[in-house]
């Protein structure tokens, strides 16, 4: 469930397809640019319900990077 | 459903009358800060509660203690998932002295508060506009950036990098549909100008072309329309409003 969750923020916040690989995905791919990046981590804190200290925020640079924070606010993807 | 509103330092002088500006509007939620409670503060609110029937909370932390103001913005962003202006008002004038005898931990005090504590309570409410892809955001800046006589070394650079700090927020932010202003206001009839020296206060109305002090409602209404969709297409602009003349003369 979290996984699906975690996905559907990607593809809200960079406006792509369903079908790419997520496992590779990194910031600077596809339109991950600074603006869309805070706008994923925005919508990752509504989401989760969290609220992410600022040094995650620019750490988070990729979608396996985002699973290891986000375990370090209690989420399990 | 109506705007959610922030506003640091409301419990006196231009922060109490910015409250007053924005308790008029329909459905408004006002999240009022101050440093600490008072019997005179909450009085003050329960009062326009009663007469304008909008919703005031008030909360209560220090500016100058990160870890508490940390702390308490958490739980505010909890339970206030949108917020749709930020005025970032709170401000604290020291004793003047000159730079050459300035104390240094003043300084670092003044920047505390008139600067870094403003830039985090602003980073964590700008992260809540980005969500909802629109927001306001007005600083209070100071005329002392323009007039460097009226004011001492501290106040005016930590007032200075306001200044910075909405340019360049009124650029990064507008992605987001966040707009960023300031004002910087005049001498205005607050406990701060009321213990100014006769001599210096008197200087300083002689050089607005009004010839007065200006009041409290006249920086909330500026700040108020900064914050409406009036003022939609305003965006990273420090608008002065001290009756003319500041820096000029």
């Amino acid at each position: 469930m979290n996984k699906e969750i975690y996905i559907n923020a990607f593809i809200e916040s960079l406006q792509i397809d369903e079908d790419i690989d997520f496992e590779e995905l990194k910031y600077r791919d596809y339109s991950w640019d600074s603006v869309a990046h805070m706008v994923l981590i925005t919508v990752l804190e509504d989401v989760f319900d969290i609220q992410m200290d600022t040094d995650d925020v620019i750490d988070f640079s990729s979608y396996k990077k985002g699973i290891e924070i986000l375990s370090k606010y209690g989420i399990i993807i | 459903m109506g705007r959610t509103i922030f506003i640091s330092g409301s419990n006196r002088g231009i922060g109490w009358a910015i409250l007053e500006e924005f308790s008029n509007e329909e459905d408004v939620t006002i999240i009022a800060h101050a440093r600490k409670h008072s019997a005179y503060f909450e009085r003050n609110i329960e009062q326009i509660v009663i007469e304008r029937g909008c919703k005031i909370i008030p909360v209560f932390f220090d500016y100058s203690d990160e870890t508490q103001l940390n702390k308490k913005m958490d739980q505010i962003l909890s339970e206030y998932r949108k917020i749709d202006v930020l005025v970032n008002n709170v401000g604290q004038v020291f004793e003047s002295s000159t730079f050459l005898m300035m104390n240094y931990e003043k300084l670092r005090e003044s920047f505390q508060i008139n600067f870094f504590s403003q830039v985090l309570v602003t980073q964590l409410i700008a992260k809540s506009m980005i969500r909802n892809r629109s927001g306001s955001i007005v600083n209070m800046c100071s005329m002392a950036i323009y007039d460097v006589a009226a004011a001492q070394f501290e106040y005016i650079t930590s007032k200075a990098a306001i200044a910075g700090m909405t340019h360049r927020l009124a650029y990064e932010l507008s992605p987001y549909r966040i707009r960023c202003n300031a004002v910087a206001p005049g001498l205005i009839e607050t406990d701060m100008v009321a213990n100014m020296k006769p001599e210096l206060k008197e200087t300083q109305v002689k050089k607005s072309f009004l010839n007065r002090v200006g009041l409290p409602r006249e920086i909330a209404k500026v700040v108020y329309f900064l914050s409406s969709d009036a003022a939609s297409y305003i965006n990273g602009q420090v608008i002065r409003v001290d009756g003319g003349g500041s820096g000029i003369l």
